[in-house]
């Protein structure tokens, strides 16, 4: 299962058109004469989500199998970057 | 040095006292072999009785060798002893040029002793400067008053504070004042790594590119190596860090986990996700759900999601799911419980699939989820096969309720319609079709063949010119009008209206663009006439034909479907069908049978019926594998049994090791029944032909023959194994089977129907199997169903006659009356189009 709206960096509550504008962007960003592989993934992803009944299809029906991206992206979906603490890094500084 | 190191040398280790070496000579050879603790010893001894310098060197060089063993096992405490007693005891300096003293202290931690080192200037002026540079990173940590006793003009004490001030700005996320800060730090200052680091790890999160070009800036292995490799972990893309975070220290964890943003509660969760991360393999979804419910409390909603998704794996944890994520819909467990089904491959999936359904249906729900899952119910339960089955029909009907707008699904609804020969249903569908999507192409061409299928010709040549108009160039609607004069022309002769089929011909001549279907229409016209300019153009199609078995099977073809006798306009079109036929006459044959529509398919016999014996005396003719195998798969398909045993026979006589012959020769000698009729030595061929196939990798044949020898389910209740016993395959009239209506039943879901309807006609009368065959109007389907009930109806009067021991279990549903079913020729759509 690799993630269509993780792939295109869109919201599940996307609608047609940022998820073909997203589709564009990706596109744009990795034709596939530069990187044939994330060209077919990003393809893939639009094609399972590029209609409402195409997402409701998805949400219902996909079976396929979880990826590491998959797990790491649903257990981290909520994570908030911040800066770590002096005392943190002069601690790795002056470790043995 | 332990006590073990001061214990003279075991024997086994010094030379051998028959040698008498001296102990100068005893002591050199340990040294150059390499036993350094020898060696130490032996020199020390020797020191004892005079301090001559080349053996306090050798002793040195011992020392040095026997630290450097132990460094090499990670050992690095026990090498710095080694090498401080080689300093105090051979008056060597603790660092020198190209000494390892420096690492082995930095290997060991001792960072402070390294610090004292840089401050006692025991280090020699070239060796300063990197000692400065690998003492940064410490440097920033040690005491105030450690580094105090540095020179004030010593770069590590002198860029110290802007050092400490870059680290605090950059804690802070304040760019402004990291950039000022690291101004004051110049390049060669033993902090300059420390710049890149710290502003790569302020853009780790904005610009990753940025940053991962500021950490190429830097050497590995430097002096700030472990924070730059939290840095680098972190900028990877995607779960690529997962691994790295691994190899890191602690304290480097749990820094990359604050860059990313990880929550206390959830670092525990992302060291397993790391370990899955790191077999390489993606996770099992039941691995993945484990972890998810047993960390589900301090998860997101979107773990909550993917775990959704994965319950069809596991469906026993629902009653999980719900204790770690919260309630679920019912609609939504029926949708999970209906996939886990679907997942493990068997099973009835209707149930939950119909009342999620149910659940979705109102408008104010989710209609449009319903009707998705009745077409995928669709899907799944009937597939590609032909849809008879009206419950599976209406599944599609009702999802064009709730979604009135899916074209795919309209299309679908009339094809079946029109396969299935219910034209008015048909006809219904396209309406509503036609209703939503008036002028797409797609819709068009179904109308069109909707009208072809209904003999509403006329029809189909409006509806194929409105298509044109749309679609100018599309050559399959071109062909189709082409057709449609052609089937109009055909059914004027058919009413002796020769002059109105002459028009019709014209206009087909207008679109047709193949020869053969031009060689066609003349045939038509020799047809539609008994005059000598009839012949004539009868005489001129035949010889564009190709004037043998080809020709004769167009006459008879277009003989049968214009109504006339096939025998009078082969003798008029002057065919001889006595000579042999050759290899290409035959394939030019049977490619224009596989071109027959299906309405002509009950022709078929009718029109090879004078065609049996030439084509039959040509199965030994030259041909190739491949091309046997197409003319007997096609053979099979039109159920031509006995060309099929001819061919099938003439393949196996040429290639008598290819399996694809032995089966066909056997299917075509006993039908779909063979596993009641076969023989012991042809069981014995089938077994090597399976085997055979599968070594060749021919999985089709492998599974046509499994199917054609595997027995049947016991519906008595018997197990698996007693299929070997014989009495199962018991004489006429012992039914081994308790319900017989079911093993009928699942004869047809095997699509046996016609195995069926042939082992009917070899049991039952004339007299009584016309009428069922009648009132099925030609669904094969329906008529293996009014024979079920037949011959259940039967068994069970048998029954009633036999003694009670011997009498079968009664069947589970009565067989319909056939009162009611008055055999009526299916004509629905008569009067319903133009003409």
């Amino acid at each position: 299962m690799i993630d269509p709206y993780r792939v295109l960096g869109v919201d599940l509550s996307a609608d047609d058109e940022t998820i073909r504008a997203a589709y564009l962007a990706a596109i744009r960003e990795s034709p596939p004469e530069r990187d044939r592989e994330r060209f077919e993934s990003v393809r893939a992803a639009y094609e399972t989500i590029a209609d409402p009944r195409r997402r409701i299809a998805h949400s219902l029906f996909d079976r396929s199998q979880p990826t590491i991206d998959d797990l790491l992206a649903a257990v981290s979906s909520d994570f908030a970057p911040r800066h770590p603490t002096d005392r943190r890094l002069l601690r790795i500084l002056g470790a043995k | 040095m332990s006590r073990k190191h001061r214990t003279p040398p075991p024997a086994s280790r010094q030379t051998p006292p028959s040698a008498a070496v001296s102990p100068a000579t005893r002591a050199r050879q340990a040294l150059d072999a390499g036993r350094y603790r020898d060696a130490i010893e032996f020199f020390k001894d020797l020191l004892k009785s005079e301090r001559r310098p080349e053996w306090v060197d050798a002793l040195a060089q011992s020392y040095a060798g026997r630290a450097a063993e132990l460094a090499g096992k990670g050992m690095f405490p026990e090498a710095l002893v080694v090498w401080r007693n080689r300093s105090s005891l051979c008056d060597k300096p603790l660092v020198e040029g190209g000494s390892p003293y420096l690492e082995w202290l930095m290997r060991a931690g001792e960072h402070d002793a390294a610090l004292r080192l840089l401050i006692s200037a025991d280090a020699d002026p070239s060796t300063a400067a990197d000692l400065e540079t690998r003492l940064a990173a410490v440097a920033l940590t040690a005491p105030d008053g450690t580094l105090a006793q540095l020179a004030d003009d010593r770069p590590l004490r002198r860029h110290r504070a802007a050092a400490l001030a870059s680290i605090a700005a950059c804690c802070r996320g304040d760019r402004a004042d990291l950039d000022e800060q690291l101004r004051t730090i110049p390049f060669r200052s033993p902090y300059r790594d420390l710049r890149f680091i710290l502003k790569a790890l302020l853009l780790v999160g904005d610009d990753p590119s940025q940053a991962a070009d500021l950490m190429a800036r830097i050497a590995v292995d430097g002096p700030f190596e472990k924070l730059a490799a939290v840095v680098r972990a972190a900028l990877l893309p995607g779960s690529r860090w997962l691994v790295p975070m691994l190899a890191l220290d602690e304290e480097g964890r749990q820094l990359l986990l604050d860059l990313k943003g990880c929550p206390d509660n959830r670092r525990a969760l992302m060291f397993e996700v790391a370990a899955l991360a790191r077999l390489g393999t993606p996770p099992t979804p039941a691995k993945v759900l484990d972890l998810l419910l047993r960390r589900g409390r301090v998860l997101p909603t979107s773990a909550a999601r993917l775990c959704r998704r994965l319950l069809p794996y596991g469906a026993k944890r629902l009653a999980e799911y719900r204790s770690a994520f919260g309630q679920l819909a019912v609609a939504e467990r029926e949708c999970i419980l209906a996939l886990a089904i679907e997942q493990d491959g068997g099973g009835w999936i209707e149930e939950h699939w119909l009342r999620a359904v149910d659940l979705l249906s109102p408008p104010d729900k989710a209609p449009l989820h319903a009707a998705l899952i009745l077409r995928h119910l669709y899907e799944v339960i009937v597939g590609d096969a032909d849809a008879d089955d009206s419950e599976c029909i209406d599944w599609l009907e009702r999802s064009l309720l709730l979604d009135p707008d899916d074209r795919a699904t309209h299309l679908k609804l009339i094809r079946i319609h029109r396969q299935a020969k219910d034209l008015q249903a048909a006809r219904a569908s396209l309406d509503r079709a036609l209703a939503s999507f008036a002028n797409d192409p797609a819709v068009l061409l179904e109308a069109v063949e909707t009208a072809l299928a209904g003999n509403a010709f006329k029809k189909a040549v409006t509806l194929a010119k409105r298509l044109l108009e749309i679609d100018p160039i599309n050559s399959k609607v071109r062909a189709l009008i082409g057709q449609a004069h052609l089937s109009h022309a055909r059914k004027q002769i058919r009413a002796q209206r020769a002059d109105a089929a002459g028009r019709e011909l014209d206009l087909a001549e207008e679109w047709l663009s193949s020869p053969n279907d031009r060689s066609i229409a003349t045939l038509l016209r020799g047809l539609s006439a008994s005059d000598a300019p009839a012949t004539a153009l009868l005489l001129v199609a035949v010889a564009e034909l190709g004037g043998g078995l080809l020709a004769a099977f167009h006459v008879l073809l277009e003989s049968s479907r214009v109504g006339s006798q096939g025998a009078g306009a082969l003798r008029r079109a002057g065919i001889e069908l006595s000579r042999a036929a050759t290899s290409r006459e035959v394939l030019a044959v049977v490619q224009a049978i596989n071109a027959l529509r299906e309405a002509d398919e009950r022709k078929l016999q009718t029109v090879l019926d004078p065609l049996r014996a030439p084509l039959k005396r040509a199965a030994g003719a030259d041909f190739s594998e491949s091309e046997l195998i197409s003319i007997c798969e096609t053979l099979l398909r039109r159920d031509e049994i006995t060309l099929l045993q001819a061919y099938a026979g003439a393949g196996l006589k040429r290639w008598p090791e290819r399996p694809v012959f032995v089966y066909l020769t056997i299917f075509a000698r006993h039908g779909k029944s063979a596993r009641f009729a076969m023989s012991s030595r042809e069981i014995v061929a089938l077994e090597k032909a399976a085997e055979q196939a599968q070594a060749d990798g021919d999985q089709r044949t492998v599974a046509r023959i499994r199917e054609l020898v595997q027995p049947l389910p016991d519906f008595a209740g018997g197990g698996p194994d007693d299929f070997d016993d014989p009495d199962v395959f018991g004489g006429p009239g012992e039914a081994p089977f308790a319900d017989l209506h079911a093993l009928f039943e699942m004869m047809i879901s095997l699509d046996n129907d016609q195995a069926l309807i042939t082992m009917a006609r070899e049991l039952m009368p004339d007299a009584e199997f016309c009428p069922l065959e009648r009132a099925a109007g030609g669904n094969r389907k329906k008529l293996a169903r009014l024979l079920i009930d037949y011959l259940v109806e039967l068994d069970a009067k048998v029954g009633a006659s036999r003694s009670p021991r011997e009498a079968p279990t009664p069947a589970p549903r009565a067989p319909e009356p056939l009162k009611g079913k008055v055999p009526v020729q299916d004509d629905r759509q008569k009067g319903l189009f133009d003409d």
